[in-house]
Parts: C-alpha cells; sequence; structure tokens
C-alpha cells in the first residue's frame, strides 16, 4: 500500500508536469483527485485497515494528496500566467498598503551607521541629563570657559544639572569607561539655548565619532572623514582640512566640502565661500587622555561631530529646521 | 574681526590677490567670513579663534601672515616712556582685586582734545567704529592694532587724581559713557575708581572722567585683567563691547608697556600730547615665558606627517618660538600653547593640514560593541515600521507639569519649560496636527526619553509611545469611506509588536484623547524581555479542527479565554469572529502536535464548553 501510493504521487507529478493545456489538467484532476479517482479508491482500502496502520498511512495519503494538487496547480499557473489576469483592468489604482516609515534623522543615521560600522566602529549612545563634569570639564571646556555660558546651555539645576549641548558628553563617558583600543560613532539629541527660527532649534541632532589607541593620527582621521564623504555623498565631492579651534581637540581640524549648490563659484548658501562646512574634528586633546590617566605620549585618538538636520534638510529639500519636530513634516506614503 | 587691509598692510606685505590671502587665512585657522568695502579700504571679516586672543589685534593678524606668506613683521613707532615708578603714584590696587588684575600701566599726559585726522578717523571707520575725538580714537586705533583696550580718564575730573582697583560694593552704581545708563554692580565686579566713586570697569569706561573737549590732561591706561571675571561681568551687566570682548580672552600682560608707548607716540602726534607723569605699572605676578619640550617626531606621531627637523624648526621660529635643541620657547603672546600638541598644531597648519597624508585605521578590526540600548531602538523602530507605523521625533519640552516634572531655569520658549515625563502627549498633538492637514490615517510612534525628579534625583529613562488616528486606510475606490480607527486598532498594533518581539507580556498604558489613541511603555523594562523569534515554527504535521461557539459576553473578555483554555490542552487557538450585543462568536482551533485529532476527540470539549457557558 505504502508503495502504491508513492508510485502514484510520482506518476500524478509527472504527468503533470508534462501535460499540455488546461483540459488536459482538468482530467488528470479527475483522474487522481476526482469523486471516484485513483486516490479515492484508495481511501476506501485506508478505512479497512486496522487503525495502527491506518494512522501511518493516513498521513502518507495526506502528503501525496497535496503534493498531486500542487503539481496540477502549479502546472496550471507557469502554462497560463495571463489566465488569472486578463479579467482585471491593472490601470486602476490599487487600494492603498499601510506602510510606516522612519523619521529622516534615523534614515540618515542608520546610513552613518552602516558607513562607519564598516570601517570598524560601533554605536554608542549615553545619557540626554548631563552634570557640569562630563559635559565640559572633561571636554577641556574648564569652568569659565566662553562655551558654558548660560545662554548657550539648558540649565535643570544650576549649575550642575544641565541637558547635554553636544554628543561629545557621551565622548566623555566612553574615555572614562571603555578600554582602548576602540572606535565609536555617537548619534544623539542634543539641547542649547536658541532663539527659535527656520535655522535654529533648541533641540536637534549631533554625529559624534571617537577613535582611540596607539598609533592613531590625523592621516588616519583624513582617511575615515574622506571615506565617509565619498560613500555618504558620491565620488565627486571635494572635501578640504583647514586649522580650527575646539577645546577639545588638538590639533583641530574643521572639514568643508566643495558647495554642491553653486559648482563653488559661490552662492548664499556657501555664503560665497565655495565651501561648506561639514564638519568639525581633531586629535583628542591631551588633557582629556590625562583625565582618564592614559598617557597622551603613548595614546592618541581623533573625534569628529557633525550636525545631522542640516544634513537631513539639504537631502530632502526641508528649509525649516523645526518642521523635523514639530508636526510639519508630512510623510509621503 | 574686522580687518581692513590697507591699514593691515602697515605691519606685513600682503599678496597681491585677495583670494590667496583670505584662503590661505582660512587653511591656518582664521575662517574668511566675509568681504566688505569702507572708508576707501577693502575688509575682511574673520572668524577668530577663541583662544588666540593675539589676533584680535592687526599686528598678531599681520604676525599670522608674515609667518604664513614667509615675510617680516613690521612694528609701528612707539614713544619712550619714563621709567617706572615703584611708588605706582597713578595707580592703587586694593587687597580685593587680587587676582582680577593681571597687570594694570597708567601714564599722565597733557594732550589738546579735538577731531582726528582724516586718515585716523578712516582708519577707524573702515573697521567700523564710530570716530570721537583725537585721544577717544588713538585709544581705539591701539587697541585695533594691538588687541590690547585702552582706556583714557580726564584726570582733572578724578577725585585724588588716582586709579584704585578694588571689587565693587554691592548695589553700587556706576553710570557707563552710554548716555543714560547705569548699572548696579555687585562684589563680584572689579571696579576702577577714584577715591569717591567707579569711574570703569572692564569692560565699559564712565561718564564722569570721560574725555571731552575741554580736557586737558589724562591718564591713559591699558591693561589686562582676569578674563573669567570679565566675561563674568559683561554676562551680569548684558554689555558687550570691543574692549569688554577683548578682556575676555587670555590676554598677554607682557605686550602692555608696548601698548602704552604706541598709544603715547600716537597721541604726541595727533593731540599734541606731552608725557607729564612716570609710569605707574600694577604688575603682581610677571609672566614667564611657556618652555616645551619637544620630541620633532610628535609630528608625525599625531598626524602621520614625517617632516625633516630643519622644516619644523624653521616653521616655529617664523612663528617667533625659540627653538634651542629640544626646549621650545612660546612667546608670550601665544598664550593658547601649552604642550607639544598645540606645536604640531602650530606646524602643521603652516605646512598645509592638505600635505598630511590619508592612512586607513590599522590594526585588527575591533569586535562590534555597539550599545545594547541602542541596538534595542534600532529593533522596535524596524518591528514598528514593518508594522505600518512611522517614526516621528517631538519635541522634549512640554507646557504641562505635574509633581516629578523638571523645570527647565532658563527655558527657551517660556511656555514650554517643563521636560516631557511621557512621549505620548506631545506626540497625540503631533498627530492631530497631521489629522488637521487631511492625514486620513495617522499611525505614529517616538522612542524617546521622558525626565522626572524622584527622591530629589534627576532620572531619565527612555519610553516608547504609538497613536493612531484617523481612518484605518485612505478613503479608495474599493472601500470609499473606511472606518475610523478605535483602540482595538491600536491594541491589535501593540499586540502586533508584542508577537514581533517575541514578548510574552507586554506593560504599559492605554490613552483615548477623542478620535486618537496612544500607548506608552517603558522600554527599559520591556526591553530586556525582547526575544524577537519568537514568530518562526514549522506547519503542523497533523491537521486542526476548527470550529466556531456562540457564547454571551460577560466582560471581561480575558476572563472567558482563560476559563476556555483551561477545558483543555487541545485548545490552541481562539480568536473572537463577531461580537453582536452581548453575542460573541468564537472560533476555536483544537490541535494536538502528537496525533490526528477526530471529531470523537473534541464532542466531550464541546459538551463541556457548553455546559460552562449555558446560554
Amino acid at each position: 500500500m505504502r508503495d502504491k501510493l508513492n508510485n502514484l504521487k510520482n506518476e500524478a507529478i509527472a504527468m503533470a508536469i508534462g501535460a499540455e493545456g488546461a483540459a488536459e489538467l482538468e482530467r488528470l484532476r479527475v483522474q487522481y483527485l476526482g469523486k471516484s479517482g485513483a486516490l479515492a479508491q484508495i481511501a476506501k482500502q485506508l478505512s479497512g485497515l486496522p487503525s495502527e496502520e491506518k494512522k501511518d498511512l493516513g498521513q502518507l495519503f495526506n502528503d501525496v494528496k497535496s503534493a498531486i494538487l500542487q503539481a496540477l496547480e502549479s502546472k496550471s499557473q507557469t502554462d497560463n500566467p495571463q489566465l488569472t489576469t486578463n479579467n482585471y483592468d491593472l490601470s486602476l489604482p490599487g487600494t492603498p498598503a499601510p506602510a510606516g516609515i522612519l523619521h529622516p534623522i534615523t534614515v540618515v543615521t542608520r546610513e552613518l551607521n552602516g558607513i562607519f560600522q564598516s570601517l570598524g566602529f560601533s554605536v554608542a549612545d549615553g545619557p540626554e541629563l548631563e552634570n557640569d563634569e562630563y559635559n565640559y570639564n572633561r571636554l577641556n571646556l574648564p569652568a569659565d570657559h566662553p562655551a558654558r555660558d548660560l545662554q548657550d546651555t539648558l540649565y535643570i539645576k544650576e549649575p550642575d544639572v544641565i541637558l547635554r549641548t553636544h554628543t561629545s558628553s557621551v565622548e566623555a563617558h566612553i574615555l572614562a569607561e571603555t578600554k582602548p583600543p576602540y572606535r565609536f560613532v555617537i548619534p544623539g539629541k542634543v539641547y542649547r539655548y536658541e532663539n527659535l527660527s527656520v535655522a535654529n532649534n533648541a533641540m536637534f541632532f549631533q554625529y559624534q565619532g571617537l577613535a582611540v589607541g596607539e598609533g592613531i593620527t590625523m592621516a588616519n582621521l583624513k582617511s575615515t572623514i574622506n571615506t565617509f564623504i565619498r560613500l555618504f555623498y558620491g565620488p565627486n565631492r571635494k572635501s578640504r582640512f583647514r586649522c580650527k579651534y575646539y577645546p577639545e581637540v588638538e590639533p583641530g581640524v574643521g572639514v568643508d566640502i566643495d558647495c554642491p549648490f553653486c559648482a563653488q563659484k559661490g552662492c548664499a548658501v556657501c555664503k560665497q565661500r565655495g565651501w561648506i562646512e561639514m564638519l568639525g574634528a581633531g586629535m583628542v586633546h591631551p588633557n582629556m587622555l590625562r583625565q582618564v590617566n592614559l598617557n597622551p605620549a603613548t595614546i592618541s585618538g581623533f573625534a569628529w561631530g557633525m550636525g545631522l538636520d542640516r544634513i537631513v534638510m539639504t537631502r530632502y529639500g526641508i528649509n525649516d529646521i523645526r518642521s523635523l519636530t514639530n508636526g510639519d513634516l508630512l510623510y509621503n506614503i | 574681526m574686522n580687518v581692513p587691509l590697507k591699514w593691515l598692510a602697515e605691519y606685513v606685505e600682503l599678496p597681491k590677490s585677495l583670494d590667496t590671502l583670505t584662503h590661505r587665512l582660512t587653511m591656518v585657522g582664521h575662517m574668511l567670513d566675509k568681504v566688505a568695502k569702507r572708508a576707501g579700504d577693502t575688509i575682511i571679516d574673520l572668524e577668530l579663534r577663541g583662544n588666540r586672543s593675539d589676533m584680535f589685534g592687526l599686528i598678531g593678524i599681520a604676525r599670522d601672515v608674515a609667518a604664513a606668506f614667509g615675510k617680516s613683521l613690521k612694528l609701528p613707532p612707539v614713544s619712550k616712556l619714563p621709567q617706572t615708578d615703584p611708588a605706582s603714584p597713578l595707580v592703587l590696587a586694593d587687597k580685593s582685586a587680587d587676582g582680577l588684575v593681571k597687570r594694570y600701566i597708567a601714564v599722565k599726559l597733557s594732550v589738546k582734545v579735538g577731531p582726528s585726522p582724516a586718515w585716523l578717523a578712516d582708519r577707524l571707520t573702515a573697521y567700523g567704529l564710530e570716530p570721537i575725538n583725537n585721544v577717544v580714537d588713538v585709544t581705539n586705533y591701539v587697541m585695533i592694532e594691538t588687541s590690547h583696550p585702552l582706556h583714557a580718564f580726564d584726570f582733572n575730573k578724578l577725585n585724588g587724581g588716582k586709579l584704585i582697583l578694588r571689587r565693587g560694593h554691592a548695589g553700587e552704581k556706576f553710570a557707563t559713557i552710554q548716555q543714560g545708563t547705569t548699572l548696579t554692580l555687585t562684589s563680584d565686579d572689579l571696579a576702577i575708581c577714584d577715591s569717591r566713586s567707579v569711574q570703569c570697569l572692564n569692560i565699559i569706561g564712565g561718564l564722569d572722567t570721560k574725555v571731552t573737549d575741554s580736557t586737558s590732561t589724562i591718564i591713559l591706561e591699558t591693561a589686562v585683567y582676569d578674563s573669567a571675571s570679565t566675561r563674568r561681568t559683561a554676562r551680569r551687566h548684558k554689555v558687550y563691547t570691543e574692549g569688554g570682548n577683548r578682556h575676555e580672552k587670555h590676554q598677554d600682560p607682557a605686550e602692555l608697556p608696548f601698548t602704552l608707548a604706541r598709544a603715547a607716540h600716537l597721541l604726541t602726534e595727533v593731540a599734541a600730547a606731552k608725557v607729564t607723569s612716570s609710569v605707574s605699572d600694577y604688575y603682581p605676578h610677571p609672566v614667564r615665558p611657556t618652555v616645551i619640550r619637544f620630541d620633532p617626531h610628535e609630528v608625525a606621531r599625531l598626524t602621520g606627517l614625517s617632516l625633516p627637523e630643519s622644516k619644523i624648526t624653521s616653521v616655529l621660529r617664523s612663528l617667533e618660538f625659540t627653538v634651542s635643541g629640544s626646549e621650545i620657547t612660546v612667546p608670550t603672546f601665544r598664550t593658547d600653547i601649552e604642550g607639544p600638541a598645540d606645536l604640531v598644531e602650530e606646524i602643521v597648519r603652516l605646512i598645509g593640514y592638505d600635505t598630511v597624508p590619508e592612512t586607513p585605521l590599522s590594526g585588527p578590526i575591533p569586535d562590534p560593541q555597539n550599545y545594547p540600548v541602542y541596538t534595542l531602538q534600532e529593533k522596535v523602530r524596524d518591528l514598528l515600521i514593518s508594522l505600518g507605523a512611522s517614526e516621528a521625533i517631538t519635541s522634549t519640552m512640554t507646557p504641562a507639569e505635574n509633581t516629578d516634572s523638571i523645570r527647565l531655569v532658563n527655558p527657551p520658549d517660556p511656555a514650554q519649560a517643563f521636560l516631557r515625563t511621557q512621549l505620548h502627549p506631545n506626540l497625540v498633538g503631533y498627530a492631530q496636527k497631521l489629522l488637521h492637514q487631511k492625514v486620513s490615517r495617522v499611525a505614529l510612534f517616538e522612542i524617546g526619553k521622558v525626565f522626572f525628579k524622584s527622591k530629589n534625583k534627576y532620572c531619565e529613562k527612555l519610553h516608547l509611545a504609538l497613536v493612531l488616528g484617523g481612518q484605518v486606510s485612505s478613503a479608495n475606490w474599493r472601500s470609499p469611506s473606511p472606518r475610523p480607527t478605535d483602540i482595538y486598532d491600536l491594541k491589535g498594533l501593540v499586540s502586533g509588536f508584542q508577537k514581533l518581539a517575541g514578548l510574552e507580556h507586554l506593560s504599559g498604558s492605554f490613552f483615548a484623547f477623542g478620535n486618537l489613541f496612544a500607548f506608552e511603555t517603558d522600554l527599559e523594562v520591556v526591553g530586556p524581555l525582547m526575544i524577537g523569534h519568537a514568530v518562526y515554527s514549522l506547519t503542523p504535521q497533523f491537521p486542526a479542527i476548527i470550529e466556531d461557539f456562540n457564547i454571551g459576553y460577560h466582560p471581561p473578555y480575558s476572563d472567558l479565554i482563560k476559563r476556555i483554555h483551561k477545558v483543555s490542552p487541545l485548545v490552541k487557538k481562539i480568536e473572537l469572529m463577531d461580537k453582536y450585543g452581548d453575542k460573541l462568536t468564537l472560533r476555536i482551533t483544537y490541535h494536538s502536535d502528537s496525533r490526528q485529532l477526530s471529531s470523537s476527540d473534541i464532542k466531550p470539549l464541546r459538551h463541556k464548553l457548553n455546559q460552562l457557558f449555558p446560554d
């Protein structure tokens, strides 16, 4: 009986594959699966068997039946693809499929994470409530540094409880808590006291990077940043590295990309410079290494930070930074 | 800083092309902001670095230009001043001013006050300052030249003929040269006084002793103050001046005699001045030049750029550093240079950052160590967009307040002075806005921090909120008026998330706001329970038996389900197919993993159910 079932299956599948035309397929269906077809005959025989055997063969019977059915159906579909659709006007609109999309900040963040993860960076995260120590002191911004003006920082309790003003605070945590070598990127929300406008929001997004270890150089920084620019903006973007001051790095670097809006002829976007400021970077300041008991004579590192909002706004043609968070942004899905 | 180029050219030979000059300045660290034309000169506006106090004077800029273009610096002529009188007859420093004044140097001159000659007035106009009179104009001119602010007091109006440096008295009044502006001092302000009252601050001069047409004798001073205290005074009184801005920087006290002598020279030239006193010089702790031990290999170690030692030495010397073996002596005007890394920057910025090679990070790629809390957020995002919800980010600030709310000391928008303790209120507002924009289906989620006070501590937590509103889909030709969403659609979304996340249980709260429905949960609680792979299983080996069953509805539904499950382990799934009044139609799936079920297996169960739930 077992052999009989298997043979029947193989025979039916072979017939189905070789069949030509809908009429022959229908004939085969009746022959194997019809009311008095081959399988129905076997079913009758099964009912007379002892229960143990019946259970065993019943399973096989079901498998054979569904295999034959499937063979006939798939043959019918491949033979006649238009058969199923020629009654429809496919130029009518489809019914909407519900879709969800990510916030553009997340989209760009993921793209950046992908690029930097391919270069061996991991993604780190940290608190948004900060203290003076991690937001300022450990970043070589001692008390009374101009960058610490009350008007820039959002205070929760003066002077020591604040909302982080930059993702560099996470850099300070990593320095304090992780043993080099390491490579991290830090996407995050930051807060500043700003007069709210199309260009300034009190809450915005930064993307920070940090690599610390022995023998890390500005040449590594250049390679990392240029790889990012090439992969993110395409091979035709040019970059330039110039000297710039940031308290948390020494030497400090400003990185610009050539203005894509005016082919460097000078326009409002690039303030007639031909270059657009892209990010701030540099070699981790020796004071910051010393602070976490790393010897700046042997350990070095680079760091960079950039604003995400403007990258997102340029990419998606958004001209009001507040629309990223206030409900003015429509998702066209 | 505005740099009039004809003026700058007094101190250094400039390249012929403006672009050549501004590009090089940009590359060495002083980015060009814009170019303007005024008073017959071209003015370049440079974005200066906060740590280069010397660059707030044209001579400092000329020094960098000279080093960048291989030219030499030409210092302007100065008068020879009389000797310093150790008795310091013009300046008396009170003990309370200790630490607030680094150096204060003054001399008395007779002057003839009048309008400035055209060349002087034009220069100030080109820079962007209004000419006032020859004496005041010279103080401004020399400040722009040297970066050191100067002030001239009308000597005959000073009570006691002497300047006293002391802390202000709390509540003490001071009338500034800005007509009508009176400041109320604190004991944290440094005050420069005569025997009666305050005559000057480190950020602005005083009305009573300002130089006027009738002035015949002046005390001319220049000083370096504690930069932090100056900055605090400026912020406290909201007085921002050219002088205050420079005094906020870390300035070099060693340059003050030159500054004073330069001003005396110009006053002699334009105001027929004659020095009529010895020099008073309060200088409690004279600065010594910083000496740095420097290994030239540091350049390559930090930048990857290999330079011959001779090149390193010549660059440092062009910037007026003294090189003697491995000892580098920093010129005192470079108050920004502290250690070897600063020297590396000096060398490389002049050689050009473009000469630094590009070398990929080397060594084994570290194992990925993404922070779990970040990975969690990314996973939640993926699950929710797969369920048709879109991500929104709303403001952390909110008008709402409860007993645990944290209030901002200085909210940018006073109407939004608190940090959110929950995500969904702002998200609901956001969704409402979209509904007003005729968005037909709003399904949003937000992942973000909430903030609260707990036992006098400030805390933050990662939350997830979902909001659903509008219609179940946008209207279309197949269903021209789709039904509005309700809380069960949100329940479905939450359950879908729970299933995909592999959560046995998902704690959280539901909220209804008219036609909008919200759910919020603590991701820090939920996150660690997510396993994410509960959604996969093999097709069942034995077919199931499925039956519909009608029962009366006695809430809560969850209790009914529990009771039915208790009837037999063969009850694998219970679906609510219909609810009509207080009648429910349940679809029950019976199934066994080990055998084929027959109707004889189900009969007793059906019987039991009928007994449990009689009509």
